[in-house]
């Protein structure tokens, strides 16, 4: 437990400042905003049993697109006024790897969803929430892998 | 890249925090450099010369 919270602390140490801290509480706004719009979204669609071809899509198309957008722009607001450069390049890196696995994964559901019109169809309003969770699954990897090597080599 | 910076931090008996807080960046950019996980921006680069007061080339060698 006391590594767990070492690990934990030296993680929250790592070079914040007022103005990283302002940013990341902004995206912590706006993932929570995206989240909950979501939520409500697939309760609507739910609850009125459409699909496609609705004023309800083309909202859920809008909404999703400025979710993506909105997260990757505050994502890198976080990455630019991080004060610490090794930090800059680790969530550059996270967020590479989290936008490029989100399309990915998103390109290959839409091919699925061609081939095999049986297939689950994936809401529109659920790629931002992809994108938020595969980003955060990406910075945890990144960040865990030079937490992990780091301990070794203190001096 | 490689570096003497540890072998630099250890003759003055600084810490990896102590150097940080000196270069004004986290200590794992210390520890990330120290070990050639990572190679500084040329800023940063200079602060370490400019700090050990060493030409750049003493400290950072192209391998």
């Amino acid at each position: 437990m006391r590594s767990v919270m070492k690990k934990w602390k030296m993680g929250r140490d790592c070079g914040y400042t007022t103005d990283d801290r302002l940013a990341i509480a902004r995206l912590r706004g706006w993932l929570a905003t995206v989240l909950a719009v979501f939520l409500g979204m697939v309760a609507v669609n739910a609850s009125s049993g459409r699909h496609g071809n609705t004023r309800l899509a083309v909202v859920e198309a809008i909404v999703s697109g400025l979710g993506f957008a909105g997260i990757v722009v505050l994502s890198w607001m976080v990455v630019l006024r991080s004060g610490d450069e090794y930090r800059r390049a680790l969530l550059s890196k996270a967020l590479t790897w989290g936008v490029g696995a989100t399309v990915a994964l998103t390109s290959i559901w839409g091919y699925v969803e061609t081939a095999w019109p049986a297939a689950p169809r994936l809401p529109m309003l659920a790629v931002p929430t992809v994108l938020i969770f595969v980003t955060t699954a990406a910075k945890v990897l990144v960040f865990r892998r030079e937490l992990a090597t780091k301990d070794a080599a203190i001096g | 890249m490689t570096n003497r910076l540890r072998e630099m931090r250890a003759q003055r008996g600084w810490s990896q925090a102590y150097l940080a807080e000196r270069l004004e960046v986290s200590r794992q950019s210390v520890n990330a450099i120290e070990t050639g996980r990572y190679d500084p921006s040329l800023p940063l680069a200079f602060r370490i010369a400019r700090l050990f007061d060493l030409p750049i080339e003493e400290i950072f060698n192209e391998e």
